[in-house]
Formats: C-alpha cells, sequence, structure tokens
C-alpha cells in the first residue's frame, strides 16, 4: 500500500472527474477492440490438447464445459484449428445439431469419433470433423459452414430435421441472437430472403455489456487445463429422463401450421439451398437425421415429441423433392435407429445406435470416395 | 455477496460519507447492516424462515446489549430511542405480508401479523426484564449457550436436517422435502463470534459501556458480515466514533483495496475455482501430476477468494472512516506453519487463542503442573485447529482438517526446535539463509495445501482417494 499521506494535495473532484472518464474511455473502447479476433487468442493447440468437438456445457463444474458465444474461440479451442491440412487425408467435416455433437457421448462414441476409430483401423485416410452444436437451427448451421470453410475441409456431411427448419425460430437460438454482426454477414452473403437481419444495439459491445463474454473467452482457456486433465467435456448422468413415448393429448398443430397448410412455405430450405449452391467448390451431404419413432400411447397421430406424424411426413417428401430439384446428395435416415435406442431426446442416440449410424455413414463416405474416384477417371 | 450488492455498498458508503453529517454514522452503520441482514438472507423454502432468522439475529443482538451493558447506561434516551426504531423496523418488515405489491414481498416472506407483533412484545418484555437484574452472569451463561447450541446444529448437517424436518412440520409443509442446508442462516458464524467475545469481554470487565446503535452496528456490521474480520469491540466502538469528514486518503486507500478485493474474488478466485480440486474433479482426474494441480491451485483460490473479501470489508469500511483490521498478511509466503496460521484469518485465530489456547493452557500449567509441556503444547495445537476445523462444519472433513494442521504445527514446532539444538543455532534454519527459508516456505505451502484436500471434500474417502494419486498408491 502507499503512503497514505502521499495523496493530500489531490482534489477530490478531480479525481472523481478523471476516474469517471477513465472509465468511460475504457467502456467504450471495447467496442472497437471486441472487432478484432481476440477469440483467436487461444492456448488450446498450443499447451492444451484441442477440442473434438465445439464447447458446450450446461453445468461448467461437472462438465468440465461451457456454452459461450465467441465463435472465433470455440473454434480456435476445436482440433482442426492444430495445424495445416494434412493433405493426404480426406477431410469430412459433420454438421449438425446435438445428436452429431454427440450428447451423452464421450467424445470417442460420438458419430465422428466412431468413424476416426474405424477409418484408422482400416488404414483409410479419412479424417472426421465433428462440428455439430446442440442447438437445433438450419441458420445456426450454416454459420457453422461458412466458418468451417476456413479449413478447407473436402467434404461436408450436413445432418437435419424438421425442427432445424422452421423460418420463425431461426433468430431465436442463443448463439445466434448473441452474434449479430456474423449473422448479418451470413444473411447478405448467402442471400436469405426469408430471415430478417437482426438489429444491433450501439451499447452492445461496451467493457460492461461484454463482460460475461470476456469472462466466458478466460473460462474457456482454463478448462482446457480439465479437457486435459480429464478427457472429459460434458455431464454424464448416470440417469436422465428418458425421450417422451406417449402423448396422451398428441400436437395437432406443428409449430402453429395445421395439416391443411403448406408447411414448404414455412421451412428455411432456402438456407440449404443457397448454403450449397454458393460453396459449390465444397462438396455436401445432406442427411434427414434419424428419430424417435414411438410406439406409445397416440403414436399413431405423434411420431416423437417435436412431430406430429402428418408434418413430418409431409417433411420428408419436400425434402425428396427438394433435393432432388436442387440436386443435392441427400440421405434419409429417419427410421434407421430402433425406437429403444434413443437417450433422453427423440434424437439423442445410445452408443448402439450411434454405432449403426457409423455403419450408416461409414458407407455413404466410402460410396462418395468410390463416385469421386470414377468421376475423376472420367475427367 | 455478488458484485451488484458489493457496488451498492460501496456507492451507498460513499454517498453518506459526501452527503451525511459524521454525528450520523452510527444511524447509518446500523440501517444499512439491519437491511443487508434480511436482503442477503436467502428466500427459505422453508415458510416464514427467510423473515425469522434476520429477526431472530437482530433479537440476540438486543438481548446480548441489554447483559453486556451497565445498568446505569441501560435506559439513555438515544438507547431508548434505537430500540424503538430496531422494533419498528421489524414491525415494518413483518408487515409487508399485508402489502403484496411492494418488491420487498417478494423476497421475505413474513409471517401473520399476530405472529410478528407476539413475538415483538415478548422481546420488548424481556429487554425491560433483564435490564432489572443486577447480576446478569447466569443470563450471559445462558445466551453463550443458546449461541453454542445454535452453532452446532446450524454446522452439524445431521442435526441441521433434523431441525428442518421440525420447522416444516410445525409449518405444515412436506417433511420429505426436508434437507440440511434448507436452514442457510447468513452470516451466523462471524455473528456469534462477535456476540461471544463481546459477552465473555463484559463478564470479565463486568460490564462494557457501549450504545446500542454501536453494538448492533459492531455485530452485524455490513461491510464484515459475510466473511469477517471478526473486530474486537472495543476497537470497532473507538473507529466508529473517530469517525471524520471524508479525506482524499480515505478515498485513495479505499478504492485501492476496492480494486484488489474485486479483482481478487471475482477474477482470480472464481476463474481458479474452476481448476481446484472439488468433489468432480476429486474423482476424475486419475493421474498424479494433473492432481497436484488442482490441489494446489486450490490453496492460490481459497486465499484470494477469502483475502478478496477482507479487502473488500476493509476498503468499503474506510469509505465509512471506519478501520477494520487485517486478516490476512501474505500467509502463503510464510516459512512455517505457526507463520501460516498468525497471518491467515488472523482475527478468526486470534479469537480462538484468546478465548481457548490461552485460557485453556493457562489452566493445565496451573492445576496440572507435572503434565509434560511439550505433550499438552501439541494436545492445545491440535485441539485448537480441530475447533477451527468444526468452527467450519461439524463433520469429520473438518476434524481431519483441523488434525492435520494441528499435528503439522506441532511436529514443525518439535522439529525446529530438534535442528536449533543439533546445529546449535540461536535460530530456526530458514532466518540463517535465504535457500532454507524458500524450501521451508514450499514445504509449508505444500503442507498447507494438502490440508484443503480434507477441507474441501465432504468424506474422508473422497479425501483419501485423492491421497491415494497424489502419492502414487492407485
Amino acid at each position: 500500500m502507499k503512503n497514505e499521506n502521499s495523496y493530500s494535495s489531490i482534489s477530490l473532484k478531480r479525481i472523481i472527474i478523471k476516474t469517471f472518464i477513465i472509465l468511460l474511455i475504457i467502456n467504450f473502447g471495447w467496442i472497437y477492440i471486441s472487432k478484432l479476433p481476440i477469440g483467436n487468442l487461444s492456448l488450446y493447440n498450443y499447451v492444451f490438447n484441442g477440442r473434438s468437438r465445439l464447447p458446450f456445457g450446461e453445468n461448467t463444474r461437472r462438465s468440465n464445459n461451457l456454452s459461450l458465444y465467441n465463435l472465433d474461440a470455440m473454434f480456435a479451442s476445436h482440433e482442426i484449428s492444430k495445424k495445416q491440412k494434412d493433405a493426404d487425408y480426406l477431410h469430412v467435416v459433420l454438421i449438425g445439431d446435438s445428436s452429431i455433437w454427440g450428447f451423452l457421448q464421450e467424445p470417442g462414441n460420438t458419430l465422428a469419433g466412431l468413424l476416426n476409430k474405424r477409418f484408422l483401423e482400416s488404414g483409410e485416410k479419412i479424417i472426421l470433423h465433428n462440428f455439430g452444436y446442440p442447438s437445433i437451427s438450419i441458420l445456426k448451421d450454416l454459420m457453422v459452414v461458412d466458418r468451417v470453410l476456413e479449413y478447407d475441409p473436402d467434404l461436408i456431411i450436413w445432418f437435419t430435421t424438421l425442427e432445424a427448419l422452421p423460418i420463425k425460430k431461426q433468430l431465436e437460438i442463443p448463439i445466434i441472437k448473441n452474434n449479430p454482426l456474423t449473422v448479418n454477414l451470413i444473411i447478405e452473403k448467402y442471400e436469405l430472403s426469408e430471415i430478417n437481419k437482426i438489429e444491433g444495439d450501439l451499447f452492445e459491445n461496451t467493457l460492461w455489456n461484454q463482460r460475461r463474454n470476456i469472462y466466458d473467452m478466460l473460462n474457456l482457456q482454463l478448462l482446457g487445463i480439465l479437457w486435459n486433465a480429464t478427457g472429459i467435456d460434458q455431464e454424464y448422468s448416470e440417469t436422465y429422463n428418458s425421450a417422451r413415448r406417449d402423448f396422451p393429448e398428441p400436437l395437432e398443430q406443428y409449430y402453429a401450421i395445421n395439416q391443411d397448410d403448406s408447411l414448404k412455405e414455412f421451412l428455411a430450405l432456402e438456407i440449404i439451398k443457397n448454403g450449397i449452391e454458393i460453396n459449390n467448390e465444397i462438396d455436401f451431404i445432406l442427411i434427414n437425421e434419424p428419430i424417435l419413432i414411438s410406439e406409445g400411447i397416440n403414436s399413431s397421430v405423434q411420431y416423437n415429441y417435436y412431430y406430429p406424424r402428418w408434418a413430418y411426413d409431409q417433411y420428408r417428401s419436400i425434402m425428396k423433392e427438394f433435393t432432388q430439384k436442387n440436386d443435392i446428395k441427400y440421405y434419409d435416415l429417419w427410421n434407421l435407429i430402433p425406437e429403444n435406442e434413443f437417450t433422453n431426446s427423440a434424437i439423442h442416440l445410445s452408443e448402439y445406435a450411434e454405432r449403426i449410424l457409423t455403419d450408416e455413414i461409414a458407407l455413404v463416405v466410402e460410396n462418395y470416395i468410390g463416385q469421386k474416384a470414377n468421376n475423376d477417371n472420367k475427367k | 455477496m455478488n458484485l451488484n450488492q458489493i457496488i451498492f455498498f460501496i456507492s451507498i458508503s460513499l454517498l453518506y460519507r459526501l452527503v451525511l453529517k459524521e454525528k450520523w454514522l452510527e444511524w447509518f452503520v446500523l440501517l444499512i447492516s439491519i437491511l443487508t441482514i434480511f436482503w442477503l438472507q436467502p428466500i427459505s423454502t422453508i415458510r416464514t424462515l427467510d423473515f425469522w432468522l434476520p429477526t431472530f439475529s437482530i433479537s440476540l443482538g438486543l438481548v446480548s446489549w441489554v447483559l453486556i451493558t451497565k445498568n446505569e447506561e441501560l435506559n439513555s434516551r438515544d438507547n431508548n430511542k434505537t430500540i424503538i426504531f430496531v422494533i419498528s423496523f421489524i414491525l415494518i418488515i413483518g408487515l409487508s405480508r399485508l402489502v403484496p405489491q411492494i418488491s420487498i414481498y417478494k423476497y421475505i416472506s413474513a409471517p401473520k401479523t399476530i405472529s410478528t407483533i407476539l413475538f415483538l412484545t415478548i422481546l420488548c418484555f424481556v429487554i425491560f426484564r433483564l435490564k432489572s437484574f443486577k447480576n446478569k452472569n447466569i443470563f450471559i451463561w445462558g445466551v453463550e449457550s443458546v449461541l453454542l447450541i445454535i452453532f452446532i446444529i446450524l454446522k452439524n448437517e445431521f442435526l441441521s436436517h433434523k431441525l428442518s424436518i421440525y420447522l416444516r412440520y410445525i409449518n405444515k409443509q412436506s417433511v420429505n422435502l426436508a434437507f440440511a442446508n434448507e436452514i442457510a442462516w447468513i452470516g451466523f458464524s462471524y455473528f456469534a463470534f462477535r456476540m461471544l467475545h463481546a459477552l465473555i469481554e463484559s463478564k470479565k470487565r463486568g460490564g462494557v459501556s457501549i450504545s446500542l446503535k454501536a453494538y448492533l452496528g459492531y455485530l452485524l456490521y455490513f461491510p464484515a458480515f459475510l466473511a469477517g474480520p471478526i473486530d474486537r469491540i472495543d476497537h470497532f466502538q473507538e473507529k466508529i466514533i473517530s469517525n471524520k469528514k471524508l479525506l482524499i486518503e480515505d478515498l485513495f486507500y479505499a478504492g485501492e483495496r476496492i480494486a484488489i478485493g474485486l479483482f481478487q474474488k471475482f477474477i482470480l478466485a472464481d476463474l481458479l475455482a474452476l481448476i481446484s480440486i472439488n468433489e468432480t474433479l476429486a474423482v476424475t482426474i486419475t493421474t498424479k501430476f494433473w492432481m497436484w494441480f488442482v490441489v494446489i491451485i486450490y490453496a492460490f483460490r481459497i486465499y484470494f477468494d477469502f483475502n478478496g473479501y477482507s479487502h473488500l470489508a476493509i476498503g468499503i469500511s474506510r469509505l465509512l472512516g471506519i478501520q477494520l483490521p487485517e486478516n490476512f498478511n501474505k500467509p502463503l509466503l510464510s516459512p512455517t506453519l505457526t507463520i501460516f496460521w498468525n497471518n491467515w484469518h488472523i482475527t478468526l485465530t486470534q479469537w480462538f487463542r484468546a478465548y481457548y489456547f490461552n485460557p485453556v493452557t493457562r489452566f493445565f500449567r496451573k492445576n496440572y503442573k507435572s503434565i509434560n509441556s511439550k505433550l499438552l503444547m501439541g494436545l492445545m495445537q491440535i485441539t485448537t485447529m480441530v475447533l477451527i476445523g468444526l468452527w467450519h462444519g461439524i463433520s469429520y472433513n473438518f476434524i481431519a482438517w483441523g488434525a492435520w494442521n494441528g499435528i503439522g504445527l506441532f511436529v514443525q514446532n518439535r522439529v525446529t526446535g530438534f535442528v536449533k539444538k543439533k546445529i546449535g543455532a540461536g535460530k530456526p534454519l530458514w532466518q540463517i539463509s535465504p535457500v532454507y527459508r524458500v524450501i521451508s516456505t514450499m514445504i509449508t505451502f505444500l503442507y498447507i495445501s494438502l490440508g484443503w484436500v480434507w477441507f474441501e471434500l465432504s468424506t474422508l474417502d473422497a479425501s483419501m482417494q485423492v491421497f491415494f494419486i497424489l502419492f502414487g498408491k492407485k
């Protein structure tokens, strides 16, 4: 501590005014600093191993993980940021929701983890990168796709489901809401006419308002220690509430859409179409991900927690027609997994189900490689 | 306390110092402190408990003041005004249930008005009845016993759970939902120890001279209510009376202490909390290196947490012109365990030294002269540390933590004595050379860090598992 008497000649009023001005400068100066890619400053892949999936966690203490909204920091923590791309390998990126991210599954037992294990054992030079993220939104998926292009992948396998497509829910996802600048750029770049731009707030990026984000970025770096120490990046509850199978009061509408309405009008298919078209230098495969097909009460009306049967059936027809029309490689795996192999949600898979899906996707990848080789030979 | 609450305390203290006259300090401290104990008391799942616990704190304060104060000073106009103010304040909070529109209603579930009035009437009767007694020592013993019983119940999971069941039963709430932590009497540990100090000192001196305002301000003093320091009553009284106009030095000093406190508590401690040993990491980390890492980080984390709060309490107090005692003095740089415990949570260890270690040691030395002095010292060090452990919670892990530190102190004293004798030096090794000092400091730090494993983990089994990993036995 300084000598207390050394301050006596300074005027109180001046001190308060100066302090206030300095605080204002720092607070508003952060608006400019926040435009710099500070999230890229990361200890991951240098001091700690990179994460095998994007950071996400609802209970930091138990999961050694956290949800944050800084895309730079999220991507910098992923193992894909580790080094230059190894050109000898086929780099496949998996995009999707929590089922692809691997809810309740250890990193090695997610779809990407199991595929990597399989290809390593078979000696095939294929690397899968898990870019699933636990929120169901096609706009969020496109934001990840756009970002992942920086890593120059060879193939993107894009898993989706009906729940990701309603236009009205696209801007309601936290990671979308908290990235207005990026989202608006995506809307512009991909000429998305159905989605409105997010209105920015001048004060949103002040230091005071960004304190949570800054704190999260610091936490993410510290959690790298626990990621290295334990290899755990989510809470694996021994017990959980199983996905609903019974629907005593079944859904009649889907997002206030009636059976008589045209479902297609309400779906953001434009995001998939433009996303694939504009990035035509990369190969895409679109997959309708497996869902729980309930056999419980009123399952004749409702497939699962999310979907009335009429809506999902219509969606499948729409997707078939949409992908054919736009020449998009598409696989419909909706009924691949037995009913009892879903965990706590109608899209979250058990370890056994992950293996079933792995077999199927391995075929998809091998098929892709075969076709690509044929096409290259023809050329 | 969260950041918003701390900002409120800083602002209100600064505002008081800039706007109000010095003579209002005692009233100001009293008002804000009473408000604070209701404000910080968590909303309880047991109906009306969030009203009764702060009310009991204040009531115990009123009763104990009557017991410790010299009879001739009890009936001053100023003290009577304070009694009326405090009782009215509780009554107003109690009556808030009649106006569900006001925001206070959301935070405090006041009981039926008749219960509040009945309780306050009995309290007034007790206060006025106690005033008439000349020798109040028997009542002081009574209050001390009540405090200790409450302390034991609150700090023991089994008893807390039983009390929770009972309170739910009389409240006609589901007893099956009762759990031990339901009765969170905020700040009781510090409050009770301040009151015990006042009661013991009063017995020693045949009563003390302190106004009710100053006494309640001392017991419930808002900057130190949650995490200390535990000031001495005469010291606090002296400081609250000698309050002066806000000086630029106070502002700088307070600003510096508050800035350090905020940084240590809300940045360092909170960030390190993520990577320091806890129940989850104790079972998920399986390698020696990382286990040592999280155990050592915990030592820093707990230091920054407690010390951060102390800086804040001292800084906010300085804004009011009150100088609180220091509670930490670079303990992590201590070359011996004795020095560590002289520099860690200083006011708490001083409390135990004053009211347990010194008197009990004196008693044994006087009455059992044949007892081996080294053995007595060891026994006293271990039991003192176990009692400090029990102050944190009555469970095996805190007993183990206390015993670990007590045994450490005893062994270190004996080893120091032995080495001093062996090498024929007049002082301990760490005072002879900087190299020995560094080594000694590191050993002390590691010993203390290992001790925190007992402190943090709730079961002895979990702690043992951590020790097995640390020492490669797993």
